[in-house]
């Protein structure tokens, strides 16, 4: 894959958020506590930027999540041109998927949860408000040991169909879905987000090469370490 | 009505999880669809759930919302005289 660099890079979880320049931060209290204890309905958009964030509260918390990954990589796609935008492919991997969601669905059917019954609407929040018109894929993966969110974007990236690619992992487990996860299915942690962008190498210093880690993994270790590459 | 119509904008703004809004920053003669609000397609079914669900009202025809939903005000006059629970 060294035709294929990691562009910027970002994590959030209950451990704490950050990108591959600012490194991870811990969360002021007391919001650290309560998200730790998975109260994530404490964790808002201004929490962690000045942007505005329209519809945010009525989103899932796999979209809410995914839209703030993606902020969190701080590039500013705003100031891409249009046709950049077009080229530009999101694939999303994620284990639990919106059980939370289902769950709550099951509980209470209406309209406005329904619409996240669906693991890819995540996509759907992360491009409408990007304006990213490029492939797009949604994974549900094992949990872990998986590559294949950054293994599509690096094809889409080499056959053409994209020229940039975001990868994002997200996880939103409420502790009343948690109840209904698979027992083979160990999440290291009931919510976190992470995302990478990839791209042709340019020469650009923020650019690093990939690994062998899995996109959690990678992010992780970029934002502990930051430009280490 | 008064009391029915600071009802529903609570129950608006809880139904459609609408941060920042409060019931006075909800006009009640104005439309509550495209105005500052934001309400979309999605927004109109939960409204619609909402009446059946607390009010054991059932929309069934177009017509009957669009004049149902025209503000608040005309909101609170159908649910006045429908409403079953």
């Amino acid at each position: 894959m060294s035709d294929i660099v990691i562009k910027a890079a970002c994590w959030l979880g209950p451990q704490g958020f950050g990108n591959d320049q600012t490194g991870l931060r811990d969360w002021p209290t007391p919001l650290g506590e309560a998200l730790r204890r998975g109260e994530l309905e404490e964790l808002r958009w201004s929490e962690l930027f000045k942007s505005e964030a329209q519809r945010f509260a009525r989103m899932d918390w796999l979209s809410r999540l995914g839209l703030m990954a993606v902020e969190l990589l701080d590039v500013h796609f705003e100031a891409r041109e249009a046709k950049d935008l077009e080229q530009t492919g999101v694939c999303v991997e994620t284990a639990a998927g919106c059980l939370t969601s289902d769950a709550e669905f099951l509980r209470l059917p209406r309209p406005t949860v329904f619409s996240y019954t669906l693991p890819s609407t995540v996509i759907g929040e992360i491009c409408i408000r990007h304006r990213f018109k490029g492939p797009m894929l949604c994974l549900i993966s094992s949990g872990n040991s998986t590559r294949t969110a950054m293994d599509e974007a690096a094809a889409w990236l080499r056959d053409g169909s994209a020229k940039s690619c975001l990868c994002v992992s997200c996880e939103a487990v409420s502790p009343d879905a948690a109840a209904l996860l698979p027992p083979d299915l160990a999440l290291e942690n009931t919510w976190q987000a992470c995302a990478l962008l990839l791209g042709r190498k340019s020469g650009d210093p923020r650019e690093c090469a990939l690994g062998n880690d899995t996109l959690t993994e990678t992010c992780r270790h970029l934002c502990r370490a930051t430009r280490r590459c | 009505m008064e009391a029915l119509i600071d009802e529903l904008k609570g129950k608006i703004i809880s139904a459609l999880s609408l941060e920042d809004i409060k019931p006075a920053d909800i006009k009640t003669d104005e439309p509550i669809f495209g105005t500052g609000l934001g309400l979309d397609s999605i927004d109109s079914l939960e409204l619609v759930s909402l009446l059946e669900r607390d009010y054991g009202i059932l929309i069934e025809e177009m017509s009957v919302a669009q004049k149902a939903f025209a503000s608040v005000r005309t909101l609170a006059e159908f649910v006045a005289k429908n409403r079953k629970n």
